[in-house]
This record gives C-alpha cells, structure tokens and sequence, in this order.
C-alpha cells in the first residue's frame, strides 16, 4: 500500500441527515479523503468487504447493531483500521463496553476543526508507523497484559471497603497498561474533558470508581502476564525500569523547568514510554525473543536491531497506539522518540529530551541496556554540562 | 417435833416426856418389827404386783402394740415421715391424753424421732436420734421391748415401751418403732405408800424405782463389768454410777448386807422385771434404847442451836417453795424469760426459753449467753452488758433487739427488756423478757421490698413509655384524657402534664371522631390510621394512630399511640421528587442524544454554506469583473475566461447547487427538531402550572412520546390513537407526564425484554385514548414479555422490581398508582399475557368531587 494513496474512511449513523450534512462540511476535504457513508452497522460491513477502508467513524446508538458491535467486528475482520466513534450520547456502561475496540471517542456535536484534525493524526501516525507487520502488532492486541501483583491488588482493593479514589490511583500509576488505558478512557469526549489531565489521580477521579471498576473486572480488557512471560522477558525489570523512569523524568522536569504540569506529564510519559514492549511480547513474543537475543551479541543500538527484526520499534508502536487513543501529542512524542530524541527535532528542553534522558540515565543506573543518552541532542540543546547534576539528582533512587 | 418446839421453857417437861417415850418405843419396837411378818409383806407385795401389773405396765404395753398397727403409723414409718403427719399425729396426741403416757413418739428406721406427742416441758423431740438405746435396737429385732431410761429432756425415769412397726409391704424389716414412755411418777407415789421398803428392779438388776431413796440406781444384782459398760453407754441410768446397793439377789438367795429381817421378791409381767420388798432392818433393842438415851441428851443439850437450823431449814424450804413457784411462774409465761450473771452467764431460762434456744434447762444453764446465741459477725453483742442496760435503762428497764442464733441453728429476732437486778446494791445479774420478733420484722422488710418493687417498676414502666418515640395518651369514657407520656407533651409543645389532663382528646385530635364514648368507636378506629396532632400553638403535625382498649382499675380506658411522622412524608414527597429527576436524569442521556444529532448536521450544514458562501463570492467577483469589462466594452481575453472557467470547475457549482436546498431544509428540519425537543422537555418538566389545572391528555401524551423518543425508537414502533374530540379534564399535568413516561419505560423494557437488547427487532407501543361521560381512558399497549403471574400482585409495591440491579429503582408504578389513585380519584388497572404484551388501562374522572383543596395541598407538601 502505499503513503500517498488517498484515505478512506467510512462513516456510519443511522441519521441520514447527518450523514449528509458529514458529507458536504468535509467536502474541502474530498481531495485528501475518500468519504463513504452507510446508515447502519450491516451497511458498513458490506461497505468494507468491498472496499478497503482506513478508518470507519460510527455512532454509537444505533437500531439494530450498535457502535460497538460494528466496531469489534471491524477490529476483528480489519484489525488495521482505525477505529472512532462519535456519538451524541452513551452511558458509562456503552463507553466502558467500547475501550476495547475503541481507538478514540468523539462527541457530537463535534466541531469541522477537532473532526478533521483527529481524522488527520490519525492518519498521520499510520503514515508514520506504515508498515505492514508492525500494524498487525498493535491492532491485534485484544487485551494488554498487566503485571499480576498489580491487577490482583487492584480487584482486591476495589472489592474492599477502604478503596478511595487516591488508594486506586496509586495502584493503577504503578501499572504500564492501566495507567495507559485509564489515559485512553479519560480522553473519551464523552467524559466531556478537556485533555489537561496530568496525573493518575486526576483520571480516577474523573472517571469515578464504579467505571474503573467496571473497566477492570468487567470490560475484560486486562489480562495478568502469564509466570513464563514474568521469568523470560523480565516483565518486573521493564516495570522497574519503566517506574524509575517516570520518577527521574518528573526530577529532571522540576530541576531544568520548574514546571508542576510538565513535571506530570513527563512522569506519565516516562512511565508508559516502554509500552510498545508489551505490545510485542504479547502478540510477537518470538520475533521479540529474536531481538533479546541479538541485543546480547550485536552491539548495534537496540531500536536499529528493532528495526531490523521487526521492521518497526517499540517506541514507534506504543507511540502509534497512545496516539490512536488520543493521548496529547507531547506524550505520543515522548513515547515515540525517547531513543532517537533528535527526530523530533525539538529546539528546546521538553517532554521528549526529558523523557529521553530519565530513560538513558536508567538504563545507564541498571544494566544490561548500554549507554543510550544521545549527547548530540543534548548539545544542540546545550545542557550536556548539567548531566552530572542530574545524574546525581537522580542516582539516589527514592 | 412439833411439841419439842413448842414448849420451849419446860425442859424438863418435856425431857420426862420424851424419856416415856423412848421407853415406849423400846418396849414395843420389837412389836412392829415383827408386825410386818413375812408373810404380810409376801401379801402386801403381791398386792402391789397385781396394781402395777394391771395398772400400767399391760396398758401401755398394749398401747404400742396397738399404735404400731395403725395405718397412719404405718405409713408415716413407711415414708420415712414424708406422707402427712397429721392423721399420725392426731392419733399421738389422743393416745397421749388418753393414757397416763409421759410422751409417745415414733422413731424411724434409723432410730430418728419422726412424730413425737407433746412433751410437758414444750421441747420438741423430732429429730433427735436414740438409735443407742436398747428399746430401739430390741424393737429392730423385730420384738416389743420395755426398757428402763432416765430421759434426757427432763431427767426423769421413765419405762419405755417399744414396738416394732412393719410397713404392710416389708415384713421382713421394721419401718419405724412406736415408743410410749410411762413416767413413774404414779409408781413412786404407791411405793410411797408403803410401810416397808420396797424396789422395782430392772431385769440388770438396777433399782429402777424405791421408796428408798438411797436405793435408786443401785444394783441388786452381781453385775460384770462388761455389761456395767454397756448399760453406760445405753444412757438409760444417765451417768449413774451403778453402784451395788446393800441388797444382793441371787438366783439361788438373797441377802441384805447387815441382815434383813424380811425379803420378798414377785416378778412382773414384763420379763425380767421384779420387785423387791424388805422389812425394816432388825437392830437390838439395846442399841435401840441407847441410842434413844444418847439422841435426848443430844438433843437436850442442843436443843437451842437445833431451834435456829429447824428455823433455817424452815426458811430454806419456804424459798424452795416460792423459788419453785416462781418457776412454775416463769414456766406458765408465753414469753423468753431468762437471767444472765454478770459474766454473761445464763442462769435461768424458763421453759418457753428453752424451747426457743433449742434446750432443756439443764443444757442451757451455764452457758455463756453470747458465745453460745450471738452469731459472730453481729454488732449486737453486748446489748447484756451491765453498761450497756445501765445506761439504756429507763423507766426500770431497757429495751432493745438482738440477732440471736438458737442451739437449732435458726436465726431470730429478739425483743427484750431487760434490767438490772440487785442483791444489797450488789449487781448480780440481769433478767430479761423478750418476744419473738422475727417473723414481724420479715413481715415488715417483705412488706417494705413489695412495696418498693411495685413502686421500681411503676418507675419504670412510666420511664418506658416517656422515653418510647411515640407518644401515648390515655382516655376516659368522658371523652377527658387521663394521662400522656413525655413524648406527647414534647409533639403538642406543652410544658405541663396538667395542663393536658382533664381535656378533651378532640383539642389534641381533632380528627377523632366526636363521640359520647370514646370507647364507641373503638370498634371502628382499631385499625391504624393517619391523623393530625393539634400541638399548643394551633399548628398541626401529621402522626400515625393506632388505640386500644384497655382495662385498667376496674376502668375502660383508650389508650392511643402515635407517632410524628412529618419525617416521612416528607421522605415520601422527596422520594417521588426522586424519582422524577432519575426519570428526567434517564431522559437527559435521551434527549442529548437526540439533540446532538441535529445539532451535528445542522452545524455540519451551515459549515457547509459558509464553505459555500467563499465559492459564491469568488464567483460572484468573477462575475462582476466580467461585468465591468462587458461594460467597458474591453475585451474578455481567453486567458480570463479559462480562470473564470477554472473557478466554476473548482467550485463544484453543481454540487453546491444542488446541495444548497437540502442542506437548508434539513437544516431547519433539524432546528426544528430540537426546537420541539426542548419545548416538550419544558413541557414534561414544568407544564406552566403546579397545582389542578385544566389540560388535555393528549398533550401530555404526545409530550411525553417526543422525550422518550431516544428511549423507545431503537425498540419499538410507537402508534399514537388519540381521540380527537378528548375534553380537558382537571388534572395535574407534569404528574400525568410521569405517568406516561414511566408507562412507556416500562412498555419499552418488556419489548427489550422479550426480543433481546440491541437485536435490531423492534416491538410496538400503541397509546390510544378515548372518553364518555364520567372518564377519560388512556391504553398503553405493548408487545412486551407480560406480566409473570406471580408477580402481578406487587407490581405496584413501592421498590418491587424485575428489572436488572441498576435499571430501576421499583418507584415507578407505585407512584403512578399514587398519582392516578390518590391526587386524581382515578383508577389504574392492567392486562397482561404472557409472551404477548401488557396493556394499562388507566382512567381519569372528567370532574373532581373536592375544590381541589386537597389536592392542592397535597401538591404543595
């Protein structure tokens, strides 16, 4: 396929005039994207059996097969396609239902801007992964395995009398997979949010316990690492790594920046920057084992050993996914350049040369991931004689 | 002796006098002696034999043969003394007064005394054990038995005569043994009698009876020391040494010690038994004569000093008498009469005392008073004391009360008075009375306890009802109320129970019924019921009533209770205002949706025609430079039309064109759209007016379909048959809002239910209404699952539901019933088949009967 072809995206309603009135505001568009329309769930499924579609938009109520059902069974026919709903209305119950298939949830009235550049990054972040093998890695993945201490603790403390808002927080922001799906629910328009949310607690809070509790035990979106996935990828050290991460890049923020917000964001961004990781051993655990392995013996950088077994690396997925599901664009940046932070071609200190150098200074802490800091990119942003600083703020780990 | 003293100068006199005399006695002793012969005694002593054989010996012999045949005798051997004495105890006493028998008593089988006769010294002897003495064991060998025994109550001889009693079952054993004791006062006065000495000798040969005083308890026989022993330990001599008497009787002969001129024995009639009968001892008449002479000349020569101890002597037995009076004074008295010495000695109890310390006076005398009756831990112990009387003493005596323990054990109270008495200013003692106590003092702490019992739960009982939630009130048969709790002075607002006692009931109640009797309308009121509390300031609260009739002091009284239940209708009247924000809260999600939409494409649209309206003004540009240059008459280079022509190509005029018209009506359509959404949502909500108001169903129908669109259009087809002719009626409208919402949520729920949530089927709901002269009837009918039939009876049970945990909250039927049944005076009724769909039938009265005063109220509450 190619990254020039026009888009496709199909858009379903059961409101024909709506589906109309879809048709003339993005006829601007008409040059960029191929638009077809169909007025129900089996509709669009004959629509995409013909043809082939990059993203399918659908509302959620609808007679017959609502959003949801069409969107699993997209997710399951044409695991490829994007996947968005815009709805006039759902219950928590619907939203919860829909995480699974749902990259991100639009809310109607949903003005031409936020419609058209969602759809556009959306598209950008296909173009930017585009590669064949490396999609099927993400849009795979049913569940997102979680570490088992964690879920267990999680289901335990929900079902307990004591569970308070900050208990589940502080259990979730230890979790890769749960702090990233609790960012991706949060982003949901139908909590009606702004996308300022910095913090785990934060989230919780605005979801509310029962919906986490739905999401958790219920939606069936989490899975427990099976005893073999913890002993052979070392999923406890990722984790390790991926905490100490989050916490040196909420330090450096405060040290260089002094920025409360930045500091939040930096620390979640750190904490699911390895994410990707977890997509692969998952759904590719062989290919990633390849990769393990000649890390030991080749002494090439990781993401080019990556690059050459997978096609694609671990940051590149876990940032097309955080970014399918909305998440703001400096976290999806951190994610996806935390090893090349010089792609980003940032001019200033930020979220991705944070993330990048709490990521480097970890691995530099706790071996056997090499020397990765990128002291070019920190030249350029002329604050290589501050490391030391840093590495001393942050070799005590607390 | 009588003329010694009184010729007190004529010595000589009466010295010639006493020497004739002498003379005489010496001449003619050896006449009396020999006067009683032997066999005159032989004689005289069967003649005793024959007295005392018939006299007493046979009859009380007999009478514990026949006492131990009697049934009542039998049976109380038989229970150990558990049946009931008083049939034995009868017979006792007769058989007691009956006979000369000093006491009759049974014993049980262990030689326990069961039943006893009255003793004459008032000591009861139930209980006391005399398994030790012969008459008991020999009665146990299953033979009648008489045995001699000093008693151990009173000291006196007594021959006691055992039978054996047999229980009519066991024969082999006896149950108890009968024992009359002959006392031998009658015996003693007829040896008395006697001119010569004579004896009753037991069969050990121990002199039983004598008019020979030193003879008594002397032995006649040649006793072993073995059986010495034994008869010691029988008790039956008391402490009696037993000594040999100057008499020995052997089988083969007898003889006196000195000599005896005569002996006679006889036997009696019990076996064993004798009596002895000697002559005076048979001394020389010269020893005699002289001893004559010596006696005058002592006598003569002491003849003053023998006047002062015959006057002492004298003077003794006249105190002995009195003393004895005395104490057969004390003895007649009903009361404790008893003296103490001033070490606390007890030294003399009358018989009363004795009976009451639990003694006989022997036992008693001696003891130290508050060793012996005062328990330990008393505070009473020297109320006795000298100090202690003298300085209570009053009037001649004090008087206090003591604790005191009887040798029995048993705890009393004691009254006394007592004083001091005194010899010669010496203090020798203290005599004191005293009356039992005890009995009255219980009496008095019982009467004290009861009565503060009663009053202790009187307390409570009123502390209950003041501190119970609801408020009670009691009323008399006038109509007055006779008493209320607390918690009714604290509903009414009054400070004083008295300003309520004594009112009408009706000033607190107005609802109760006015009646001559409340207790009429008890029947009709039992049930419980809402009414109103007039409290004091004229202000109103509602209660809940409920009455009972109650006797009380031989007086019907109503009692009724009630509590404040303000809380819960207010409760109640939140809980529908609950019920109408979930119903609108669940619509909200409806109406977003269905407001959302139109709003999308209604904005989509207008983006649309403002993408429209640049493509107009390039063109209109194109056109009016077109225009200028045609004017000008300048020449219209290619170059320009092929930019003109572009620019129409790029603009898509076609399309626009052709879009622009639906673009404007479907964007008006979905104006108006949510233009009627949000009217019928403000409609639903706040129909304009909150109290009765005149409103046509049909509106409220077709309002309440155009909420609920979003809820009903994904499951059912909605049919709406109005009757178009429908008359207002007075109504509530927002509440028949709710009513059909609730009816169409449920209709859509049993559709869902029974085609499956999200399947794409749909079912229908059919709204129909039509009207005649008194009602107007609204149908709602689904296709749903129906009703289950064992259900039916709750569907309008507050908080009943089938509905998943989370989807309903069971109100909605209740309270449209409340609202159809009560606000409106309708009737709420409904159809249902199973697996074919539920029709409500719900009709509303075209007037109302009231001025919707009521109504109103209830509105506002």
């Amino acid at each position: 396929m190619d990254k020039t072809r026009k888009k496709k995206i199909l858009f379903v309603d059961d409101e024909n005039n709506l589906l109309q009135g879809l048709e003339r505001m993005l006829r601007s568009k008409a040059e960029l994207w191929d638009m077809d329309f169909a007025a129900s769930g089996p509709e669009a499924l004959m629509k995409l059996e013909s043809n082939a579609f990059d993203m399918v938009v659908s509302d959620m109520q609808m007679p017959g097969m609502d959003g949801v059902q069409l969107l699993n069974k997209v997710k399951h026919l044409y695991p490829h396609v994007i996947r968005f709903i815009l709805s006039g209305h759902a219950d928590r119950e619907m939203i919860i239902r829909s995480v699974g298939p749902t990259h991100q949830f639009l809310a109607k009235p949903c003005d031409y801007e936020i419609l058209t550049e969602a759809i556009s990054k959306a598209f950008g972040l296909q173009d930017f992964l585009y590669n064949g093998s490396a999609t099927s890695v993400v849009n795979d993945a049913s569940t997102l395995p979680t570490l088992p201490e964690l879920y267990q603790k999680l289901r335990q403390l929900l079902c307990s009398p004591d569970c308070t808002m900050r208990s589940i927080a502080r259990v979730i922001a230890q979790d890769i997979s749960m702090t990233a799906q609790i960012l991706h629910l949060v982003n949901s328009a139908f909590f009606g949010m702004p996308r300022n949310i910095d913090t785990i607690e934060q989230a919780v809070s605005l979801i509310g316990v029962e919906a986490i509790n739905s999401l958790i035990l219920t939606a069936g979106i989490f899975k427990e690492f099976t005893e073999e996935q913890m002993q052979e990828f070392h999923i406890k050290s990722i984790y390790d790594h991926s905490i100490l991460t989050g916490i040196y890049a909420s330090k450096i923020t405060m040290k260089l920046l002094n920025d409360r917000k930045t500091a939040d964001e930096t620390m979640l961004a750190g904490m699911i920057h390895d994410i990707g990781k977890l997509f692969f051993i998952e759904n590719k655990p062989e290919l990633w084992k390849q990769v393990l392995s000649s890390y030991e013996t080749d002494n090439r950088p990781f993401h080019e050993l990556e690059n050459k077994i997978l096609g694609t690396t671990h940051a590149e997925v876990g940032a097309y996914i955080l970014g399918l599901w909305g998440l703001s664009s400096n976290i999806v940046e951190a994610v996806a350049f935390h090893h090349e932070p010089q792609k980003a071609q940032c001019t200033k200190v930020d979220t991705v040369a944070i993330v990048h150098i709490a990521n480097a200074l970890e691995h530099q802490f706790s071996p056997p991931f090499k020397n990765k800091m990128d002291y070019d990119f920190l030249d350029a942003l002329d604050i290589t004689e501050r490391l030391p600083e840093l590495e001393e703020l942050c070799e005590f780990r607390s | 002796m009588s003329s010694v003293v009184t010729s007190h100068c004529n010595v000589k006199t009466y010295a010639l006098v006493l020497l004739a005399l002498l003379i005489l006695i010496c001449i003619s002793g050896d006449k009396i002696t020999r006067n009683i012969s032997q066999r005159e005694l032989n004689t005289q002593l069967a003649e005793l034999l024959g007295t005392i054989n018939s006299d007493f010996l046979l009859n009380n012999a007999r009478l514990a043969s026949t006492l131990s045949n009697d049934v009542s005798i039998t049976d109380l051997c038989r229970s150990n003394g558990h049946t009931d004495k008083i049939a034995a105890s009868n017979l006792l006493k007769g058989a007691a007064e009956g006979s000369d028998a000093g006491i009759i008593f049974v014993m049980d089988s262990e030689g326990t005394v069961i039943l006893s006769s009255a003793h004459r010294s008032g000591i009861d002897i139930t209980g006391r054990n005399f398994s030790y003495r012969p008459y008991y064991k020999r009665a146990m060998e299953g033979r009648s038995a008489v045995y001699p025994a000093v008693s151990v109550i009173d000291d006196l001889r007594g021959l006691f005569f055992a039978h054996p009693v047999y229980s009519p079952r066991d024969s082999a054993r006896p149950a108890g043994v009968v024992v009359v004791k002959q006392s031998l006062q009658h015996l003693d006065r007829k040896l008395n009698k006697l001119n010569f000495k004579s004896a009753l000798i037991s069969p050990d040969g121990v002199v039983f009876a004598s008019n020979a005083v030193d003879m008594l308890y002397k032995t006649v026989y040649n006793i072993s020391e073995k059986r010495r022993h034994q008869l010691k330990q029988s008790h039956q001599f008391a402490d009696f040494p037993l000594e040999p008497s100057g008499i020995i009787i052997d089988k083969e002969t007898m003889k006196i010690k000195g000599g005896a001129q005569c002996l006679s024995t006889g036997s009696l009639n019990l076996p064993g038994w004798s009596i002895i009968a000697c002559s005076s001892y048979n001394y020389p008449f010269m020893y005699v004569s002289l001893a004559c002479l010596i006696t005058i000349l002592a006598t003569l020569w002491s003849f003053n000093w023998h006047s002062s101890i015959i006057k002492r002597r004298l003077a003794e037995a006249a105190e002995l008498k009195a003393r004895k009076q005395a104490q057969q004074f004390l003895d007649t008295a009903a009361t404790i009469l008893l003296a103490i010495d001033p070490q606390g000695k007890l030294i003399l109890v009358n018989r009363y005392g004795c009976k009451f310390l639990g003694g006989i006076p022997k036992e008693l005398i001696g003891l130290n008073w508050n060793e012996k009756f005062i328990p330990k831990d008393s505070s009473s112990n020297d109320c006795f004391s000298i100090e202690n009387i003298q300085k209570k003493e009053s009037g001649g005596f004090s008087s206090f009360s003591q604790e005191i323990i009887t040798l029995k054990g048993e705890k009393k109270l004691i009254s006394w008075h007592a004083s001091i008495v005194k010899e010669e200013e010496e203090i020798v003692g203290v005599i004191a009375s005293g009356i039992d106590i005890s009995e009255k003092r219980r009496n008095a702490m019982e009467l004290e306890k009861a009565k503060s019992n009663l009053e202790k739960s009187n307390k409570n009982l009123e502390a209950i009802l003041n501190k119970t939630p609801f408020g009670v009130m009691t009323v008399g048969k006038d109509n007055l109320i006779k008493w209320v709790n607390n918690t009714t002075l604290e509903m009414t607002g009054v400070q004083d129970i008295n300003e309520i006692i004594g009112k009408f009931h009706t000033d607190f109640l107005p609802m109760e019924p006015q009646s001559p009797c409340p207790l009429l309308n008890y029947v009709h009121n039992a049930s419980t019921r809402e009414q109103v509390l007039r409290k004091s300031d004229g202000s109103e609260i509602p209660i809940l009533k409920t009455e009972t009739a109650l006797s009380l002091h031989d007086e019907n009284v109503i009692v009724k209770t009630f509590i404040d239940i303000t809380e819960e209708k207010h409760l109640a009247s939140e809980l529908q205002q609950s019920h109408k924000m979930e119903a609108v809260g669940q619509l909200a999600a409806g109406i977003a949706h269905e407001i959302n939409t139109p709003v999308q494409f209604v904005g989509d649209n207008i983006k649309f025609l403002q993408g429209c309206g640049k493509d107009f003004k390039l063109l209109y540009e194109n056109h009016l430079e077109l225009l200028e240059r045609a004017d000008d008459g300048k020449l219209v280079e290619q170059s320009h039309i092929d930019r003109f022509r572009d620019d129409l190509k790029n603009s898509d005029m076609e399309y626009i064109i052709n879009e622009i018209p639906p673009a404007i009506e479907q964007s008006i359509d979905g104006v108006k759209r949510i233009a009627q959404i949000v009217r019928a949502m403000k409609e639903f909500s706040h129909p304009g007016v909150s109290g009765i108001s005149s409103a046509n169903i049909n509106n409220a129908i077709e309002t309440t379909v155009t909420v609920t669109r979003n809820e009903w259009k994904y499951a059912a087809e909605m049919e709406l048959d109005l009757d178009p002719d429908m008359p207002s009626i007075p109504c509530l409208p927002g509440e028949l809002n709710q009513v059909i919402l609730n009816m169409i949520i449920n209709a859509r729920d049993a559709i869902s239910e029974m085609v499956g949530k999200n399947s794409g089927q749909k079912g229908s709901i059919r709204i129909s209404t039509y009207h005649d002269d008194e009602f107007v009837t609204i149908k709602i009918k689904d296709s749903g699952a129906g009703i289950p039939v064992e259900v039916q009876q709750r569907i309008f049970d507050p908080f009943f539901t089938t509905k998943e945990v989370g989807r309903g909250s069971g109100q909605g039927l209740s309270i449209s019933r409340n609202i159809i049944v009560v606000k409106h005076n309708g009737k709420i009724s409904f159809e249902s088949e199973q697996g074919k769909g539920t029709t409500f039938i719900i009709k509303l009265p075209r007037t109302r009967k009231d001025d919707g005063d009521e109504a109103n109220n209830i509105l506002q509450e």
